[in-house]
């Protein structure tokens, strides 16, 4: 199987797996082939997120040697994807973004890279893995500069800190969730597992605030703790009742906080006064995996296994119901 | 192709290793499986399912996802899938997970995945360990072996539990979940798996080889496990001066003994010397397989017999066989030790004045087919001393021989008696007496007995060689053994008769668990009034945790003065094959703790027409005794 750079693939994966938006609201999304004769995957552009999912009205797409398990933007036309190989694959958005090219892989985990993250000056990609390692990998020398033990089992989720250069946070099936400064002499620091909490499986830093971060656990609780704090300050609110697979806050309200689940069911908790959910959507019928809200119009865009891409627009909702 | 192995082992040792690829990411699997063959794997492992295609069984909209959990079968021919793929089960299945439907969704996902693999007739499948909570995973897999499938379970575990790196994490211990202790030992994991699985003989290991190797008790108790494959990361090899991978002096000698256990290899993880090509690693792996010193002495000999039980002969009650004789009369060793003990008995017998006078009367008792009976002319024929040999055989079969022999070798010197030497008037009594009646317990052929009955043609001051024997016992850990018994269940003894019978086996999958201590002792000449029952307790200190299967019997002897045979490991008498060790089996193994004490009960029990062994514990726990009044086993007088 070739990875032909300009050429569309004809038809896309049933299994959606991430979708991020850019700045300006166009999304890049990330699709698996998970049953089949072909376990392979693919990489779409959408300029309009509304054409989402549609092979059609794609702006770019190109088929990639295995499943993709997540895509963030390096900036405005680069796009690093964690894939099934092993490998992070960094590719670009060329001919006004009408087409993708690769630019390089970071080969050198020895099992699916479950999660990536882009740190605060998009210099450097971490990656977390199926082989129980975390790596730093900086960007422009294409290698990688650190890699750590620090996880006994599978790394499920791995994010830079929008504010601080070599702040990080992974979580893994081992149950804990490390806070990761590249700059102390011990690089991790295990914070406390929120009670009724079980074992975390995505986290995300709260934007506006140095320390604090949600996270979602796989029997579909979602927790917002202070890193510097203990247990006491922390908050739980069983979002799901299935797995969490995604958490993200809204840039523009930070309040919010989308999760999507292996329920079915989208969500978004509002923080304040208390933990609440304030929105759900019934509208996929598969697990949800991917999530993200578009920084200009505040919507919420989640894809899942049911090959949907939907459009959630929170806000109406909350202001009607 | 996945080498099936059966109970004994080819008799030529195979041409090359046999070694796999474990592949994770598998996006064409006829492609994948080319790449592979081309490298010179064997094998490969890779996932049943996709690893992160999870499922739900209970209920909601994704309960009722549409379509096919996996790929098809048609893909590859069925021939390949039963030879040339390994499956391997999702990792994300948790059955020991305390939420219940964490649980229940992991149950649903490996019985899938396990039905998938047997429908497939892959030849075994990879069951991920990684954890001490795995009595649900038993409990699945268990109730799956016991269903319609052939296929073998290779639990995987990791020799060592996986740990972080050293100076990562600032607070809290190094395992994560909070396990005590013992928890992070695997070996535990294990035990715990495949007792609770009944010693199951489908499980088998596929053994994670740590970087770092740890402690030799550690890696010895994984040398008694049925440990089908051992796992190398491409991590754990170095590289040389010409860039190529190899392994560390450690490393290699630890393959080097699982290649003796023919365990099959897997190189697993990325490759990092991209210029040399995955082939490598295989490559390397086979150097050192074909570095293997080709068999010799006992090894060469045993080739084939490895593990495999034998009923212990009876050549007092039944006649031994013209190929009996004719093996064990190869041995290089034995003759060679008795034709020296002859001459120094000879040389301290008769001084140098006598030697032309005295006539010394040396009776071999149980002459077979005359090894001995030439071994004690060649001696004289040494010292310079003379004599006359009574060759005394109760089997005509032997006499048969023994007769064209005194015809056309041994002359007027030797006089063949066809008789037990317990009925013979003997014409004169004996200065020396020589025999040969041991079995792999020393005793265990009725050795006292026999020359209890000779008694009565002894001079006063008669020699005998062997004028000692001691049996000892080791306590041994081995499931492939205790499987073994298992099979030797008979319809038409009682259900437990096959582990109250001892077995002669070249013990090779087994992990002995302390030093031997010495049994049971018997000197000769032996005057009235004989006593020829024993018993004996000996207690055991065993440093590392463990699982009983039985005792492991040697014995050793003294002929004459300081020369002695042994098949006791740290006396061995090297060369000689004539006797393999004995095992006693226990009837259900027993679990021990480091640092716990073994204490065994012995005895030999006698009537005027049997002789048997009886064997219990008292610690740690007390086991009912086994094979009392020799209900099922005795040996015949």
């Amino acid at each position: 199987m070739t990875a032909d750079n300009n050429v569309i693939p004809p038809s896309m994966e049933t299994y959606l797996e991430s979708i991020q938006h850019n700045r300006d609201g166009s999304v890049i999304l990330g699709a698996s082939g998970l049953t089949g004769k072909t376990w392979a995957g693919s990489l779409w552009f959408y300029e309009d997120p509304e054409n989402a999912p549609d092979v059609d009205k794609c702006s770019a797409g190109v088929q990639t040697k295995a499943g993709i398990t997540e895509v963030q933007w390096i900036d405005e036309s680069r796009i690093a994807v964690g894939s099934d190989t092993g490998a992070i694959e960094v590719w670009q958005l060329i001919n006004s973004r009408s087409a993708f090219r690769n630019l390089f892989y970071l080969y050198e985990h020895n099992n699916i890279v479950h999660s990536i993250s882009i740190n605060s000056n998009r210099t450097r990609v971490v990656s977390g893995s199926a082989d129980c390692l975390v790596k730093i990998w900086d960007l422009g020398q294409q290698v990688s500069i650190s890699t750590f033990r620090g996880h006994t089992a599978k790394v499920d989720c791995v994010a830079c800190s929008p504010n601080e250069l070599d702040v990080f946070l992974s979580c893994s099936q081992d149950g804990s969730i490390l806070l990761w400064d590249t700059r102390m002499s011990f690089p991790a620091r295990r914070l406390v597992r929120v009670t009724g909490a079980s074992l975390p499986t995505c986290v995300t830093w709260k934007p506006g605030e140095t320390h604090v971060f949600a996270s979602g656990d796989q029997i579909g609780n979602v927790m917002v703790q202070d890193t510097r704090a203990g247990v006491a300050s922390a908050s739980l609110s069983k979002a799901h009742n299935r797995s969490v697979h995604r958490v993200a806050f809204s840039s523009k309200n930070p309040l919010w906080l989308a999760s999507v689940s292996e329920d079915c069911t989208a969500c978004v908790t509002e923080l304040q006064p208390q933990l609440k959910q304030i929105y759900r959507s019934y509208s996929h019928n598969d697990f949800v995996q991917g999530v993200s809200w578009d920084t200009l119009s505040n919507k919420l865009l989640t894809c899942g296994w049911d090959r949907q891409v939907i459009t959630h627009d929170v806000k109406l909702a909350t202001d009607t119901s | 192709m996945v080498v099936h192995f059966l109970n004994q082992s080819t008799m030529a040792r195979q041409q090359h290793v046999s070694c796999g690829r474990d592949l994770i990411c598998i996006p064409d699997i006829s492609n994948s499986l080319q790449m592979a063959t081309y490298s010179g794997f064997d094998f490969i492992a890779m996932p049943i399912v996709h690893p992160r295609f999870k499922r739900e069984y209970i209920e909601g909209k994704a309960k009722d996802r549409k379509g096919a959990f996996t790929r098809p079968d048609l893909i590859l021919p069925s021939q390949d899938w039963s030879s040339l793929v390994v499956g391997k089960l999702s990792t994300w299945i948790q059955v020991d997970s305390p939420d219940e439907v964490v649980r229940k969704n992991s149950e649903g996902a490996l019985m899938e995945e396990l039905l998938y693999g047997s429908h497939l007739s892959l030849p075994a499948i990879m069951v991920p360990l990684t954890g001490p909570k795995c009595v649900n995973l038993s409990r699945c897999l268990l109730s799956h072996l016991q269903g319609h499938s052939n296929h073998q379970v290779w639990i995987h575990i990791p020799m060592v539990a996986e740990t972080c790196a050293e100076g990562i994490i600032e607070n809290g211990n190094k395992t994560v979940e909070g396990w005590e202790d013992e928890e992070s030992d695997s070996w535990r994991w294990w035990s715990t798996l495949r007792t609770v699985c009944n010693h199951n003989k489908r499980l088998g290991i596929a053994l994670e080889i740590p970087a770092d190797l740890p402690a030799p008790d550690v890696i010895d108790r994984w040398l008694g496990e049925p440990v089908k494959c051992a796992i190398l990361n491409t991590n754990v090899f170095l590289t040389n001066k010409k860039g190529f991978p190899v392994l560390s002096k450690a490393h290699q000698s630890l393959v080097m003994k699982l290649f003796k256990l023919d365990v099959q290899m897997m190189i697993a993880g990325t490759n990092h010397h991209p210029d040399k090509g995955i082939k490598a690693y295989q490559q390397y792996l086979d150097h050192l397989y074909q570095s293997q010193p080709p068999l010799s002495g006992v090894d060469a000999f045993a080739k084939g017999y490895e593990d495999y039980l034998q009923c212990p002969l009876q050549p007092l009650s039944d006649n031994l066989e013209s190929q009996t004789y004719e093996i064990f009369e190869k041995d290089p060793v034995k003759y060679t030790r008795y034709q020296e003990a002859v001459y120094k008995a000879l040389l301290d017998r008769v001084s140098d004045s006598e030697k032309e006078t005295r006539v010394t009367v040396i009776m071999v008792l149980g002459a077979g087919r005359g090894p001995l009976v030439t071994a004690s002319l060649k001696a004289a024929e040494q010292a310079e001393r003379d004599v006359k040999i009574y060759a005394v055989e109760k089997n005509p079969n032997a006499v048969v021989t023994l007769y064209s022999l005194k015809e056309e070798k041994w002359g007027d010197k030797v006089t063949v008696v066809k008789t037990d030497m317990r009925e013979w008037a003997a014409p004169q009594k004996a200065d020396i007496i020589v025999s040969e009646l041991l079995g792999s317990f020393g005793d265990n052929e009725l050795s006292p007995e026999c020359l209890d009955g000779a008694q009565k043609f002894l001079k006063d001051d008669c020699i005998s060689i062997p004028c000692k024997y001691t049996s000892h016992l080791s306590p041994l850990m081995s499931h492939k053994l205790y499987n073994e018994v298992r099979l030797c269940k008979e319809r038409d003894k009682s259900p437990e008769a096959h582990f109250e019978t001892p077995y002669v086996v070249r013990l090779h999958n087994v992990t002995i668990l302390a030093e031997s201590q010495p049994v049971f002792t018997f000197t000769h000449p032996n005057p009235p009034p004989t006593d020829n029952s024993r018993y004996k307790s000996l207690a055991f200190n065993i440093e590392i945790e463990s699982e009983l299967h039985g005792f492991a019997g040697y014995f050793d002897t003294v002929l004459y003065g300081d020369i002695m045979l042994s098949t006791e490991p740290r006396t061995y008498s090297d060369g000689m094959f004539s006797w393999f060790p004995l095992f006693f089996p226990l009837k259900e193994p027993v679990h021990l703790l480091a640092g716990s004490k073994i204490v065994v009960h012995f005895w030999r029990n006698c009537t005027t027409r049997n002789i048997w062994y009886e064997w219990c514990l008292t610690e740690p726990v007390a086991t009912p005794l086994q094979n009392i009044n020799g209900r099922s086993y005795t040996i015949g007088l």
